[in-house]
């Protein structure tokens, strides 16, 4: 018989084997294994064992050693728990503040690895600074738009359409503040322009590099320079 | 041989009844098997329990054709049983009874309890050792039947309902059984 006929009472089954079942249900349990082949075998496989465990002084002493030792490991398991956990106000379980340091630092964390990635030193800059077409005005010039904002317009020399150019923007320490590959936003005199938020750059001299992409892209054609100061 | 497989001893009662010798062997073996079982269960001295065991079925062979089964044979079958270890156990307190008289002091204990095979006990202290420490409600549970408490006193100090106690003891016992006979 590979299943218990009635799990219900086949769940008394260990507990029987340790004699801890009430007369009433040792009586149920019993009744049960005159039908149920598949509990009297499983009592019967396990039956020197169960005696042993019930009966031998060295399994006993076993047991107390090793519910001991468990238990040693467990408490001092629990005293850590209860350490990072105590009762009382959530703010005030160290638990609770490790956990939420370490929600605050990922970020951070994730936060200053992006700020200190050159690219992104770059982008952050560049999502301010609008490369396009001159409106009006005079060629090469920089002119405050308002105190956030100001426009460079630059020529490119030799300009002729359909010429693809890198414009680049150099900080006054000389470090890549914003580039863009393939700028071809030029009026009809070979003028573009950009737009960069001189509220939040440092003051001093920067660099506008131009570089014609179908000839050395390493060799400017050009370089422009002007000061932001307070 | 049995001519067809049966599944109990109340299917095999009628046909017993009726002059069928393999239905009544086969029921007697399966009380015989049974009895032996339920008497070393209440009864640490092993060859006692195999008499008992033994008269009850006995009993049972020489009477069944003869009684009207109101509660079901099964039933009446294990009363019998059960007469024969309330008999033991008074026999039992009637002796304590007299030895303490004759000492005029503490009276003998019950029979000691079966030797045990000392592999059985190593296996078994073995297999402990791996199992309490990751299951330790069954250390508690052990530890409480050693104390002598029964199992409504056990689910009451763990705090846990008599179907959560089976099924505690029931996957203990399933790891201990499972590393007892792979050595897992």
């Amino acid at each position: 018989m590979l299943k218990c006929i009635d799990e219900k009472i086949g769940a008394m089954l260990h507990a029987y084997e340790l004699r801890t079942l009430s007369e009433e249900d040792t009586e149920l349990f019993e009744i049960h294994l005159l039908h149920c082949d598949y509990c009297c075998n499983k009592v019967r496989e396990f039956e020197e064992f169960a005696t042993a465990l019930g009966g031998s002084d060295k399994v006993k002493a076993a047991v107390e050693r090793i519910s001991k030792e468990a238990g040693e490991t467990q408490s001092a398991r629990d005293g850590i728990l209860r350490k990072l956990w105590p009762g009382g106000s959530l703010l005030l379980k160290p638990g609770f503040i490790y956990i939420l340091a370490l929600l605050l630092l990922i970020p951070a964390i994730y936060g200053i690895s992006l700020m200190t990635s050159p690219d992104y030193e770059i982008g952050a800059v560049q999502r301010e600074i609008y490369y396009g077409v001159r409106n009006n005005g005079d060629a090469i010039s920089f002119s405050k738009q308002s105190s956030f904002y100001g426009t460079i317009r630059f020529l490119v020399p030799d300009w002729e359409e359909g010429k693809k150019y890198r414009i680049a923007l150099d900080d006054p320490t000389g470090m890549i503040v914003s580039r863009a590959d393939g700028f071809d936003h030029l009026d009809d005199d070979g003028i573009g322009e950009i737009t960069i938020p001189v509220g939040d750059m440092e003051t001093g001299k920067y660099l506008i590099s131009i570089f014609d992409l179908s000839a050395d892209p390493n060799s400017a054609l050009v370089e422009i320079s002007f000061t932001i100061s307070d | 041989m049995l001519s067809k497989p049966v599944s109990g001893i109340n299917e095999l009662l009628p046909r017993a009844i009726d002059g069928d010798k393999d239905a009544e062997n086969e029921i007697f073996r399966i009380l015989s098997v049974r009895f032996r079982l339920f008497a070393r269960q209440k009864i640490g001295d092993r060859e006692a329990a195999d008499d008992i065991a033994q008269k009850a079925c006995v009993i049972c062979l020489e009477k069944y054709k003869n009684e009207t089964f109101s509660v079901g044979f099964d039933a009446w079958a294990y009363g019998v049983l059960r007469m024969g270890l309330k008999s033991y156990f008074h026999g039992i307190v009637d002796e304590r009874k007299k030895t303490a008289d004759i000492y005029s002091g503490d009276a003998p204990s019950l029979p000691a309890p079966v030797d045990i095979d000392p592999s059985i006990e190593s296996r078994l202290i073995e297999c402990l050792e791996k199992i309490i420490p990751v299951n330790t409600r069954y250390a508690r549970v052990i530890n409480l039947v050693y104390q002598g408490y029964n199992a409504d006193e056990i689910c009451m100090k763990l705090g846990v309902s008599k179907n959560n106690y089976y099924v505690i003891l029931n996957r203990a016992r399933s790891l201990l059984w499972k590393c007892l006979e792979e050595g897992k």
